[in-house]
Order: structure tokens, then C-alpha cells, then sequence
């Protein structure tokens, strides 16, 4: 209480005034006090000075009054020395306590009477009984407080005496003083009361002037305090202050100031908790601000026992624009993506139930995340994902250009995949890569098997870089045959990986798996050399001898992959279209000016361009025309559907299309005579297919070269 | 009527114009019939209120046993000297008077009054004059007193005037009268002066103002008269014989049954049963009979020694 009290600036001012005012009240009092005590001792000292000089003088006048009567009186009986006469005077007047003496003396000076009935000293001289003196001419004097008095006794106007009186006012002067005491404690006891009266007032002016002084202090004080508990509020993170004072002076600048300085404490916050929670060019909460959205939400919903769905949303191909648009285009299409994404969330008006605001945070990359809270069944969830999926897949026009991406969607829902935000969330990813290798373009709900999936690719890609580093991998190669002369004309190179633990693994376990992550470079670049290492050495042997590689879609659009393939042919010398690019269509035609330039300088560089499993893709004819294309590679669906005696008019119509455009045909997966028997009737100039040559290891294929005359059959 | 510490000198100069307006009411009384007569007592006084005082109780009731002589009241006159008392007296306004024996000598030989009873004044019968001087005076007679001063009491004094004075002249001194107790005194002679009072005159004395004094050993004896340490210091060098102390006059101005008449009443008064009243008489013990002796004294006494 004591410390509080004395860190308040206005307490402080009003004690330290207090403090002043006591001191100076004291001083006053004090000096006040004592001269008080001085004027009334010296009233009361010249009250009694002047009361006894007035006693004296009247009982002088007294005296004297007496001393002439008695003289008077005492006139003929000197005169005739009538002593008894003198004595009853005499004994009259000293009847009376307070006279000392009378004496009646002769004009000699020698005692005549003494007022008693002997007079034992009669004759004595005036000087030894009485210290006046006819001499001195002295009438009167005073001895202490008797007076002494001396008065000639006139006869005749003959002086024929002396009367000398001693009268002793002892009593007088004694009641003078008890009544100078009187007086003087009557004064000072009006002395002390008057002090007091002034010390209380003086007490109530003090009080009153302390109380306006801390009233005072207080209402100059009281803008600053206020500032005070203002700037404790902000400091506390009440962001509804305000510091605006409307004094002028110290106090209105100290307020402008705080309040610019809390302008820019709040700019500053804002940046701040934009650069912490907000994702800088979405606009969009972050992944920190969504988890902790998110761990808020859950934290409702499980206290009101409601559902939630979490929608985990990624931009298919979203990498591709990157890498062929660049990524000015790529942010400019992800900003467009949340916008619409913010768009649909309000449309649906799904929002955060404390905040009203859309609940979408951008969690990095091409990955969205959306809450929808209060899930009273599964399929607003289900309706909610079409929407979002429908909303991407509407192409985007950007700076000119159109691009078209898809989504693919996980959703998890609390509290049926997980109780904590991380879990949810984590699921939802899940079901999002999910859904990607389920093709893309779909959405998908979190199921624990995903979770295991979700294991094993993680597995996959922890033993793809194993096994490129300790070579685990391997390729086999599958001979293309020349079905009119029925001789290996090329070979298609095949990753195969043989796990040391697992055995062989089968390729659709671990391909999309590569292809997916940005594990398919370094593999595509091994897959390269290795094939053309092995091509170098088939040159030997035979001449003009193909291979061709597989090149994914995420390859494609990499620089680093064109150019390692281009360096690579002319490092090794490998002679022109030997060396064989095999690509789907679906992976040229997303980004097609991308996709021509770098078949051009693939093609520029000698090797040959082959469209693999054509047919299945997004075709059109266009890019036939407008790519550097070699040949297509008729995919094995369309070997499968083969009709021995049937017009199969659609491998027809496309090796009729193929020869008009002069591209080269390969017949893929011919597993049988009757299919092999199909093409060469439709006149399909190449086979490839277990029908042929199963896959097949680099030696065996040399092996093969090396002792066959390439005379294959199907039947053989 | 004055205050007392009024000397005597002034008082007597007072009482004048009442002494006046007392004779002229005397003399408008004298002439009434006899059924209004007021029987007047007098002295001579220089304290007139003190005698008043004394005297009147007496008067009042003298005159209730003469109220068949026709007074039916009584007055008290005081006059200041013998002059204006035989004067009074002449004049028929004073029937009674109580003196000492030289104012009643002067008054019988003047033929204004006979004595009527003998006044144990002060309960004497009879007293003495006394001359006294310091024990350590050489004084030793009467006659070592030439040349010095003797205090008397006062001029009409019997005992410390007449009786020493005589006593001096006895012892062939010649006395010269003093105007003040300083005065001085021819080698030859006894200077005197009077003291007004037995007071004064020991006081006098013992102050060595005068050499002598003279008291009657009436008031030599009384305790509370004089003061007893001077008293003590003094030696009396002379005794004179005894004599009367006061005397009953009645004035020439009554006729013989009242005489008579104020002498029965007087004598009628019994020192038992009207004591009191004889003691506020100037403390008179008794009222005896007048003898021969009394009135011979009286009548040859030698006045002409006084001045």
C-alpha cells in the first residue's frame, strides 16, 4: 500500500506539498507561538508596571493625604508638646497593619512621639528611624514597598515638626502582584486559546489546502494517469486503446506521441503477425495461425460435442506451371486459387463460428487447408470438396494465358480420424496424397489403410535413395521388333529394383512413387546414363541400334533434365536417333510451349521423340502436327482390344493418321500371335510385347543380339 | 459632635455658640411656670463629651426625685472655665453643680453655691497632691527646684495645680508661668506649665521635658492612668495633706426646699443599690454628708496664690 502509494507521481507532489506546508504551518506555528507568548508577557509585564506605578502613585497621593491630615492634626498639639494628644494620633494611624511607623520629630529633628505609650526612643534623631531627611527636601521615597514619607508640621506657618511616616504596602503591592498574576494567567490562558483557535484554523486551512493541492495534483495528474493505464492496458494487449488526450501542452504531445507510437507498434504488429500468421502472398492465414485456428476449433468442438470436417486441398500440377511458366506465373496462380477458394467458402458460408471470417489458411506451396465446423453429415463435407474441385478445375487466364489445373482433395473429420490438430491434420494430408495417386482430380476421405499406404510410399522413397546410391537398381530392356522382317530393331530401357530385403519390386509400386517426388530427376539422369552406357556398347556390336528412356511429365518440364539429356548425348557421342525419348501424351500436351521447346532441342540434338501409350491421354491431333514427333507407341489397351476378325478400325485409323503424318508406329503390349498376326495386317511397321520379348537384363539382350539374326516369332 | 483627635483648644472654641444657645434656652425655661423647669447640672469641662456622657444619667435621675419641686427635666451644662460657670450661675441657669474643691471654694466664696454632698469621686473620699521627679534627677527637695519646670495638670486643677503650687510657695519658691513646656525659666524662679493631663505631665517628666510633675495619688495609684514603666522610674519628693475629692453644689439660684431637696436626693442614693448609676457618675463610689470641716475648708481656702 505504501509502495503504491508512493509511486503515484500526483501522491508523491501532493506528500511532498503536504510535507511543505506542514513544515511552514509549524514554522508559522511556532514563531506565531512565541511571539504570542512575547506580546502577552510583555502586555502583561507593562499591564503591571503601569498598574503598580498607578497603585504607587495613588497610594503616594494616599499617603501624602494622610500625612498632611495627620500633621494637621498633629499642629497644636506639638505646640503644646501635648504628648498624649500626639500618642491617641498617632496610635490612631497605627491601628492601621500596613504603617511601619509614624513619627512625630521636633524641628530639631528629634523624636517627639513614636505613637506609642512610652516613647522609648523619644529624643532619638530623625536620620537613625527614618532614611528621609528635612534636607533633602524629600517628601517621599521608596523603600521596597515601603513608603516612606516625611511631612514638615507647619504651626503658624512656622514649621515646628516633622511627621514621618513609614507605610508598609506590602499587602497592596502583594495583591497588586496576585492580581498581576491574575491578569497574567487570564492572558496567557486568552494568550493559549487565541493559539489554539489559530492553531485549529490553522489545522483546517492546512487540511483544506492539502485536500484542493491532492484534488489539484489529481486533475493535472489524471490525463497522465489515464496515459498511465492506457499504456498498461496495451502493454497488457488491449488493442482498443487509444492515447489520444485533448489537453494542449506536455500532456497532449506526451499523448499525440503515444499515440503514434502505438500506431506504429500496431503497423508493426500487423507486419508482424502478417509476417508470422499471415502468408505473404495469399493473404492467407499461415499454417501457424491455422493450427492454431485449428487446436482453437477443436477445442469447440469437442466442448460442444460437434463434428468438423478438415479439407485438405493441393493443386495438381501446380509444380508443372512453376517450372514452365515460371514462378511470377505460379504465384499469380495461387493467389487467384485462394481468392476463389475465399469466394466459394463464403458463398457457402462456412466460416469460423468465433471469428465470422472463411476459414482458409495457406499451409504452403500449393496446399490449401479449409475447416468446416459444425459437420452435421458427411456429405456437406463430399459437396463441399466437388465445389472446390469445380471451382480449380475452371482453367485460369493469367497474364494471357490459360492454365489448367485440378485438385486433389483429403478430408479427415473430428473427432472419427484424430483428436489433436497435428493428427487431423496430418490425416488429411494424407487423404490428399491419396487421392493424388488415385489419379488426381478426386477427393478423398481419411481411411487408416491410407495411413499404411502412406507408410509404405514413405518407405519407397526412403529405398529409392537407397538404392540409387548402394545400386539396387537395374534396367531390362524390351526389344522393339521390326514386324515386316521380324529383327530387333530397338530396345525400350525398364527401371527395374531389386530390393535387397523384398526382392524385385514390381514397378507400379514405386514408379508413381518417384514421380511424385523430386526424387524422379536424379532417376531419370541414372536411368539415362546407364541406358546410354549400355547403348554405347549395343553400337559396337550393332550398329544404328536404338534404346528408348522414359521420360515422366515432371522430367519433362525440367530444365536441369533437358539439358543433362542433351549434354549427355553429344558427351557420349552417342549417334543420332539412336538414343529414344518416350513420353505420354498428358505430360506434353499440359504444358505445350514448354513441352516444344524442349523437344525441339531434344530433337535438334539428334535423338528421337516417341509418344508413349497413346491413346489413353488427353489427344489432339494438333500437337501431332505442331511437335517434333518421331512416332507414337499405340498403347497395349488398344493391343488388348484386338479383334482378329474384326476391322479394328481404330488402330487402323490411327496407323493411317501416323503414315499420312509420316510418324512411326510401335504396337505395344503384343502378347499373342493373333495380335501380332493384327498388325502386321494393319500394317503396323512395329511390335513390342511379352508376345515378342519379355524385358529383359542388358546382357541377355546383348547376348541376344550377339547370337540371334533377330528371326523372332510369336510362336517360337 | 466633633471627632475626637480635635484638640480640646478647638473644641472649646466650638462650644461656644451651644453654651449660648443652652443659657439663652435656660433663661426662656426659668421664666415657665414651675411645672416646666428643667433642673440643670453643671461642670466645668474640656471634654465635654466624655462628662456629658457621665453626668447625665444622674441628672435625669436627681431631677425624677425632684420632680415635685416642679422640674420635669433634666439638663447637663459643661463650660470651659469658672468665669462662665459663676456667669451661668448668676444668670439663674444652673441650679447643681459637681466640682472638685478649688472650683467649689471659688464658687462658695463667691457666694453662687453651697455644698450639699461630700463625692467619693473615683471612689476617694479624699486625695493627696504628689510632686515627683526622675529617680535619677538630683532634685531631692522642693526647693532644688528653682530654676526649673514643674508640669501641672491643669488650671483648674486642685490636686496638680492649687495644692503644689501652694506646696512651692509653702517651700518659699516664686512660680512663673510657662507659655510652652520649652520655655525658659528665670534662675530665680519655678517655671510651671500645664499638661492637660495626668499623661502628659508623667510623660514630661520622664522625656525630661520638665524637671517635676504633680498628680493627685489618686491617679499616682490607679493602674491604667499613666504607664507604669515610667511611673516606675520616678521618685516623689512631696506628699501634701488629704483632701476632699468632689463636691455636691447647689447654686444660689435654688431656693432653700430645693436645696434641700437636691440635697435628700442626693444623699438618698445607696452605694449598693444605685451602683451603677453611681459608677457612671465619674465612678463615685458614694454621696456622703457635707461636715464642718468640709465647708470651712471650703470657705477659707486661700485663693489667692492663683494668678
Amino acid at each position: 500500500m505504501k509502495v503504491r502509494l508512493l509511486t503515484s507521481l500526483a501522491n508523491r507532489l501532493t506528500l511532498g506539498f503536504t510535507l511543505l506546508a506542514c513544515i511552514l504551518v509549524a514554522i508559522m506555528l511556532v514563531t506565531l507561538h512565541h511571539s504570542l507568548n512575547r506580546f502577552t508577557e510583555d502586555t502583561i509585564q507593562q499591564g503591571k508596571q503601569q498598574l503598580a506605578e498607578a497603585l504607587r502613585a495613588q497610594l503616594e497621593q494616599d499617603a501624602q493625604l494622610l500625612s498632611r491630615t495627620l500633621s494637621s492634626h498633629l499642629s497644636i498639639p506639638l505646640y503644646h508638646l501635648d504628648l498624649s494628644a500626639i500618642e491617641k494620633q498617632l496610635s490612631l494611624v497605627r491601628q492601621h497593619r500596613s504603617l511601619e511607623y509614624a513619627y512625630l520629630f521636633s524641628r530639631e529633628g528629634r523624636l517627639i512621639h513614636d505613637g506609642s505609650e512610652t516613647i522609648p526612643e523619644f529624643g532619638l534623631a530623625m536620620k537613625s528611624l527614618t532614611p528621609l531627611s528635612p534636607e533633602a527636601d524629600l517628601h517621599f521615597a521608596w523603600h521596597g514597598r515601603t513608603l516612606h514619607l516625611l511631612q514638615p508640621v507647619m504651626t503658624s506657618s512656622q514649621r515646628s515638626g516633622y511627621l514621618a511616616l513609614g507605610v508598609d504596602f506590602t499587602q497592596a503591592l502583594t495583591a497588586l502582584d496576585r492580581h498581576g498574576e491574575v491578569i497574567g494567567a487570564s492572558a496567557e490562558a486568552t494568550s493559549e486559546n487565541t493559539f489554539n483557535e489559530l492553531f485549529l484554523i490553522a489545522l483546517l486551512i492546512l487540511a483544506v489546502t492539502i485536500w484542493f493541492m491532492y484534488r489539484f495534483c489529481r486533475h493535472q495528474f489524471a490525463p497522465l494517469q489515464a496515459l498511465t493505464e492506457k499504456s498498461i492496458a496495451f502493454g497488457e494487449g488491449d488493442r482498443s486503446v487509444r492515447f489520444g488526450v485533448t489537453q494542449s501542452g506536455e500532456l497532449g504531445l506526451l499523448g499525440k506521441a503515444l499515440e503514434q507510437m502505438r500506431l506504429s507498434l500496431e503497423q508493426s504488429h500487423r507486419q508482424t503477425t502478417q509476417l508470422a500468421y499471415l502468408d505473404n502472398l495469399t493473404q492467407l492465414p499461415n499454417r501457424h495461425w491455422f493450427q492454431q485456428s485449428l487446436e482453437r476449433l477443436l477445442e469447440l468442438s469437442r466442448q460442444n460435442q460437434q463434428r468438423m470436417g478438415v479439407v485438405f486441398i493441393d493443386l495438381d500440377h501446380f509444380k508443372e506451371v512453376n517450372d514452365t511458366a515460371g514462378h511470377d506465373m505460379g504465384d499469380l496462380l495461387l493467389f487467384e486459387a485462394a481468392a476463389r477458394l475465399r469466394n466459394l467458402l463464403m458463398e457457402m458460408d462456412i466460416s469460423a463460428p468465433d471469428t465470422e471470417e472463411p476459414l482458409l489458411a495457406r499451409l504452403g506451396g500449393d496446399e490449401f487447408v479449409t475447416l468446416y465446423p459444425d459437420l452435421q453429415h458427411t456429405e456437406q463435407l463430399s459437396e463441399l470438396a466437388r465445389r472446390i474441385a469445380q471451382t480449380l478445375d475452371e482453367p485460369f487466364l493469367i497474364d494471357g494465358r490459360y492454365f489448367n489445373i485440378s485438385s486433389s482433395i483429403g478430408i479427415t473429420i473430428y473427432p472419427d480420424d484424430g483428436n489433436s490438430s497435428s493428427e487431423i491434420l496430418k490425416h488429411a494430408d494424407i487423404a490428399m496424397y491419396a487421392a493424388k495417386q488415385s489419379g488426381r482430380n478426386q477427393y478423398a476421405f481419411f481411411s487408416m489403410q491410407m495411413n499404411h499406404q502412406l507408410q509404405q510410399r514413405i518407405e519407397t522413397i526412403q529405398g529409392v535413395r537407397t538404392a540409387l546410391d548402394q545400386g539396387h537398381f537395374h534396367l531390362e530392356y524390351q526389344p522393339v521388333v521390326d514386324l515386316s522382317t521380324n529383327r530387333i530393331r530397338a530396345a525400350e530401357a525398364l527401371l527395374r529394383w531389386n530390393h535387397p530385403e523384398r526382392g524385385l519390386i514390381p514397378p507400379g509400386l514405386f514408379i508413381p512413387v518417384i514421380e511424385d517426388s523430386d526424387l524422379i530427376e536424379p532417376v531419370t539422369q541414372w536411368v539415362a546414363q546407364q541406358a546410354v552406357r549400355d547403348l554405347m556398347t549395343l553400337q559396337a556390336l550393332k550398329p544404328g541400334f536404338a534404346i528408348s528412356i522414359n521420360i515422366s511429365g515432371a522430367a519433362l518440364h525440367q530444365e536441369s533434365t533437358r539439358d543433362f539429356l542433351t549434354d549427355l548425348k553429344q558427351r557420349e557421342q552417342v549417334p543420332d536417333y539412336c538414343l529414344s525419348i518416350e513420353l505420354t501424351e498428358t505430360s506434353m500436351i499440359r504444358h505445350l510451349d514448354d513441352c516444344r521447346q524442349t523437344l525441339k532441342q531434344w530433337k535438334d540434338a539428334g535423338m528421337n521423340i516417341w509418344i508413349d501409350d497413346f491413346g489413353t491421354g488427353y489427344s489432339s491431333l494438333s500437337y501431332l502436327h505442331q511437335l517434333p514427333i518421331d512416332g507414337l507407341k499405340i498403347d497395349r489397351s488398344f493391343t488388348r482390344d484386338l479383334k482378329p476378325d474384326s476391322s479394328n478400325s481404330l488402330v487402323a485409323t490411327v496407323l493411317t493418321l501416323a503414315e499420312s503424318m509420316q510418324l512411326q508406329v510401335v504396337a505395344e503390349g503384343i502378347e499373342t500371335d493373333s495380335q501380332l498376326e493384327c498388325y502386321r495386317r494393319l500394317g503396323s511397321r512395329y511390335g513390342q510385347g511379352f508376345g515378342l520379348y519379355r524385358p529383359m537384363p542388358y546382357n541377355d539382350l546383348k547376348a541376344l543380339l550377339e547370337t540371334t539374326d533377330e528371326v523372332h516369332t510369336a510362336t517360337s | 459632635m466633633t471627632t475626637p483627635s480635635v484638640p480640646a483648644m478647638m473644641t472649646r472654641l466650638l462650644l461656644h455658640p451651644t453654651v449660648t444657645l443652652l443659657c439663652c434656652l435656660g433663661l426662656m425655661l426659668s421664666s415657665l411656670p414651675a411645672s416646666a423647669k428643667t433642673l440643670v447640672l453643671a461642670q466645668i469641662s474640656d471634654r465635654p463629651k466624655k462628662d456629658f456622657r457621665q453626668l447625665r444619667p444622674m441628672a435625669d435621675h436627681i431631677q425624677s426625685l425632684m420632680a415635685h419641686q416642679g422640674y420635669d427635666r433634666a439638663d447637663v451644662e459643661l463650660f470651659p472655665d469658672i468665669e462662665s460657670l459663676m456667669s451661668a450661675i448668676r444668670q439663674g441657669r444652673v441650679h447643681w453643680v459637681s466640682e472638685t474643691a478649688l472650683t467649689s471654694a471659688k464658687l462658695v466664696q463667691a457666694g453662687l453655691a453651697s455644698p450639699v454632698a461630700l463625692k467619693w469621686k473615683r471612689g476617694q473620699a479624699e486625695y493627696r497632691s504628689l510632686i515627683y521627679v526622675r529617680k535619677d534627677s538630683p532634685v531631692e527637695t522642693l526647693a532644688d527646684l528653682q530654676g526649673r519646670r514643674v508640669a501641672f495638670e491643669h488650671p483648674n486643677s486642685f490636686s496638680s495645680y492649687y495644692l503644689p503650687a501652694i506646696a512651692l510657695k509653702q517651700a518659699g519658691l516664686n512660680l512663673q508661668q510657662l507659655d510652652t513646656p520649652t520655655s525658659s525659666v528665670a534662675p530665680d524662679k519655678v517655671g510651671y506649665i500645664f499638661s492637660r493631663n495626668e499623661r502628659n505631665n508623667l510623660l514630661w517628666v520622664h522625656k525630661s521635658i520638665v524637671t517635676a510633675g504633680s498628680l493627685n495619688d489618686g491617679d499616682w495609684q490607679h493602674p491604667q492612668r499613666l504607664p507604669e514603666s515610667p511611673k516606675q522610674a520616678m521618685r516623689i519628693i512631696h506628699r501634701s495633706a488629704a483632701f476632699p475629692r468632689a463636691f455636691e453644689l447647689a447654686t444660689s439660684v435654688l431656693s432653700r426646699e430645693e436645696r434641700q431637696a437636691l440635697k435628700k436626693a442626693l444623699l438618698s442614693l445607696s452605694p449598693e443599690e444605685h451602683a451603677n448609676l453611681l459608677a457612671r457618675y465619674e465612678q463615685t463610689e458614694r454621696l456622703t454628708p457635707v461636715t464642718q470641716e468640709h465647708t470651712t475648708l471650703l470657705q477659707q481656702l486661700d485663693l489667692s496664690i492663683l494668678p
